[in-house]
């Protein structure tokens, strides 16, 4: 019994420390500007928005709660909106569909304290969700857009009013709101959709320099650049020639923008475009996902980096950054580096107030570092086990790419042997032997135990079902696990 | 009997079975042969399934099909821990008194697999099956050996959306059969999973799906297996026999024909005691895993019958395998028309 109590203590302990972490599936982060300025916001596709301080924990967790709103762009391959918060509260878009499955953008979700959470500038604007204009549906836009033209760029316009500008799926700016005090009286504003300008179609990015109030659009024959809240479709200039802008991104060490074969780097005050040393490596065909500033380095998320695997470059300004010399810019890859599998798909990164990075993976949670890359916290959800090694779940139990994590709850510190039989329990790997794990194992979020996939033998085992056993002392569990992955070759 | 030969081959077991698979010898069709079918052969550790008359000769021994008489069937099912379960069917008849055939089905599948996404979150239930068919023919050569050839086919489905199922090319299997001339002895070889190719290497390229639901292949092979079989006749007692079944096992999972590298061996042990003429009682070993089991003949329940008259059986085993501790269970039906 003295042991027995502890232990479901901990296990309740356990869930409720679960359940307050995001799910593990697309998520966005916010960096909150509230008074524990080491604290992200993370919405993830669900419409689950949880706070996470910088020592781990969660503190509160959300859900829209509007019926049939959602937090996705139902047209996006990256569907999690990004928010923005500001004194402590936090806004981001949310959506949903017509009847026609075109995507609307519903409002704008508002937290300021537990138990405030609202839907702002939909239905209670007009007494319905925002339609796509006629005009528009005749030309078959939308105004969520499609995966890569999708946007929305949020900025403070004057006093604290809330402005957001964002890309239709044809790549056209669109105002779409202007939020005071973020009163509901405040409606959508015009829409600019400028077809008449040539330079202001497809779109494929934004971004606003607080520092010159400039707005940067990169298109599809260059990079534009004009200032905030005149008539952008008349007076913007174009730089960089004719070149493809992918995308372009601002924040406090100052502006890039990615072409099809370099990254970018402009400065205050004249904008100038300069290239970024070493970025034929780094950028050519990965496409940028997000970006982040702590002190004076840039963290640059890259879907796929050089040797195909996902990461993150660090680029130090006035080194790398420079015309003149430079050394190469680092790179954390998801698999050395980072506390995720090799074919992790990134989703986000943000910094907060106190320097600390957080990028956010799909499925695989949310990783933090406090001292710029040299060591990271693994944050993710975990479900509760019966705890005393009763249960294993091997999950994704589709095992398709990357690695399948093993979970399972020792009532007490302890070695564990973990294996990989086939059906006829025949063994096919042995993943670690009389390896020390920590009873508190799930609710310190830090799963080590993986099966890529591989043999004892170096070979990809088969396509088909395995069995998963740990073993603690006396105590034995099973969980199951389908090996789907492709190739004959494995690389450990 | 001789208890000299059990003491000397038990350290020899025991050495020999403990022998690991260092790779995953041919996915799902691989270990699905070395689980094989039958109860009477399950509580044999397998041992048995070359050297011994069974409706289920096109799977374990081609070359015994034309030595027997009439119809044999057989019917089993089995229930392994982590919710494994098995079945064999088998038909086997001889033409005329040189040629022999038969249909043998195995049939292994999981219940109920809960699917967890990558967020832990229960996706679905599934409940993969495989099933594979073997159809062979035999023929006599002499009073004493026999030889067969067999062609097997599978069906595999995972369950798993977006997954599709996976059927193989035919593999052929070929078995060898030699009696001695007083029925104390008795040998066998099979050579299994012999692919229709060019280097007769049984290849298996299974379609999978990957994250981002592109098509990926994923190649192996069912590895070549040799299985020698020899059995040993001793009567303790007039009516009563005692047999004696080894079979070592050498697995050649190589990729061309000449290749022998990662080459792997197994053992299987069996003893069969016949009491009476209506009872058995069987005890075999395989990997590890210790087997015991029985048979009682229902029909004709006279035990003054001739043995090759029409007759059932009931057939029960019990094993307990070595990763899992636990208890499985077999129970089986097989007779002779």
């Amino acid at each position: 019994m003295s042991t027995t109590l502890p232990a479901l203590l901990l296990a309740a302990a356990t869930g409720l420390m679960a359940q307050g972490l995001p799910r593990n599936i697309e998520m966005s982060l916010v960096a909150d500007t509230g008074a524990d300025t080491s604290a992200v916001w993370v919405v993830n596709s669900e419409g689950q928005v949880t706070r996470i301080r910088g020592t781990g924990s969660a503190t509160t967790d959300y859900l829209t709660r509007e019926p049939g709103v959602r937090v996705v762009n139902p047209a996006a391959d990256y569907p999690v909106w990004k928010g923005v918060s500001r004194k402590g509260r936090l806004l981001f878009p949310v959506a949903t569909t017509d009847t026609r499955g075109r995507g609307l953008l519903a409002g704008f979700w508002k937290h300021a304290a537990a138990g405030s959470e609202q839907i702002i500038l939909s239905n209670a604007v007009a007494g319905t969700l925002r339609p796509v204009p006629d005009a528009w549906a005749a030309q078959g836009d939308t105004l969520l857009g499609t995966a890569d033209s999708t946007q929305i760029l949020w900025q403070l316009d004057g006093n604290d009013s809330l402005r957001a500008l964002g890309l239709s799926s044809t790549g056209a700016l669109v105002d779409l709101a202007r939020c005071g005090a973020c009163n509901p009286s405040d409606a959508v504003a015009a829409y600019a959709k400028a077809h008449a300008a040539e330079p202001l179609q497809y779109l494929q990015g934004i971004a606003y320099d607080s520092a010159t109030r400039k707005l940067l659009l990169a298109a599809t024959t260059g990079l534009w650049i004009g200032v905030f809240g005149q008539n952008l479709s008349k007076h913007p200039s174009k730089v960089l020639g004719d070149r493809n802008v992918l995308g372009v991104w601002a924040g406090p060490g100052g502006l890039y923008a990615q072409t099809d074969s370099s990254l970018w780097y402009l400065t205050a005050p004249d904008s100038t475009p300069r290239q970024v040393r070493g970025d034929s490596a780094l950028v050519v065909d990965h496409r940028i996902g997000a970006l982040a500033w702590s002190h004076d380095t840039a963290w640059v998320l890259v879907r796929t980096a050089s040797y195909g695997l996902p990461g993150i470059v660090r680029l130090k300004a006035g080194n790398v950054l420079s015309t003149g010399t430079g050394t190469t810019p680092s790179l954390l890859d998801a698999e050395d580096s980072l506390p995720f599998s090799k074919d992790v798909n990134l989703s986000d990164i943000v910094s907060d107030p106190a320097g600390r990075i957080w990028v956010a993976s799909r499925g695989e949670g949310v990783a933090m570092t406090a001292d710029a890359g040299r060591n990271w916290t693994l944050l993710r959800h975990q479900s509760s086990l019966k705890a005393g090694l009763k249960e294993v779940r091997v999950f994704p139990t589709r095992l398709e790419s990357g690695t399948s994590l093993i979970g399972y709850s020792l009532s007490e510190n302890g070695n564990v042997d973990i294996e990989i039989f086939n059906g006829a329990m025949e063994p096919v790997r042995t993943i670690v032997r009389s390896a020390p794990r920590p009873a508190q194992l799930r609710s310190e979020n830090t799963i080590v135990d993986r099966w890529d996939g591989c043999t004892d033998g170096g070979k990809l085992a088969t396509i088909g079902l395995y069995y998963v056993r740990v073993k603690s002392g006396s105590q034995v569990a099973w969980g199951k696990v389908f090996q789907l992955k492709g190739g004959a070759s494995c690389t450990r | 009997m001789h208890p000299l030969n059990l003491r000397t081959a038990q350290p020899l077991l025991l050495v020999l079975c403990a022998a690991a698979f260092a790779d995953d010898l041919g996915g799902t069709p691989g270990w699905v042969g070395r689980l094989g079918g039958g109860t009477r052969e399950f509580a044999l550790g397998n041992a048995a399934g070359a050297l011994e008359p069974s409706a289920l000769d096109a799977w374990w021994n081609p070359a015994r099909l034309p030595l027997r008489r009439g119809w044999d069937l057989s019917v089993s099912a089995e229930q392994r821990p982590l919710d494994r379960q098995g079945g064999a069917l088998g038909v086997a008849t001889n033409i005329g008194s040189r040629l022999g055939v038969g249909v043998t089905m195995l049939y292994r599948r999981d219940a109920e697999v809960k699917v967890y996404d990558a967020d832990e979150s229960l996706e679905a239930t599934s409940t993969p099956y495989f099933l594979q068919a073997q159809v062979a023919l035999g023929m006599r050569l002499t009073r004493t050996q026999s030889l067969g050839i067999s062609f097997g086919v599978y069906s595999e489905d995972l369950d798993l959306s977006g997954v599709q199922s996976f059927r193989a090319p035919a593999r052929i299997d070929l078995g060898w059969y030699l009696r001695g001339p007083d029925t104390a002895w008795a040998a066998a070889a099979v050579l299994r999973n012999i692919g229709l190719t060019s280097d007769l290497i049984a290849r298996e390229d299974r379609s999978g799906v990957s994250a981002d639901n592109v098509a990926t292949v994923n190649e192996g092979v069912v590895p070549r297996t040799l299985e020698l079989s020899g059995r040993y006749r001793v009567h303790p007692r007039p009516g009563q026999s005692l047999d004696l079944l080894l079979t070592p096992v050498v697995h050649l999972p190589a990729s061309d024909f000449a290749s022998f590298d990662g080459m792997e061996t197994g053992l299987r042990a069996g003893l069969e005691y016949a009491p009476h003429e209506i009872w058995r009682l069987r005890c075999g070993y395989e990997q590890g895993s210790w087997g015991l089991g029985g048979s009682v003949r229902i029909l004709p329940w006279d035990a003054d019958s001739t043995s090759g008259s029409s007759h059932l059986w009931i057939d029960y085993g019990a094993m307990i395998e070595r990763e899992t501790g636990a208890s499985l269970l077999s129970v089986g039906l097989r007779g002779n028309l």
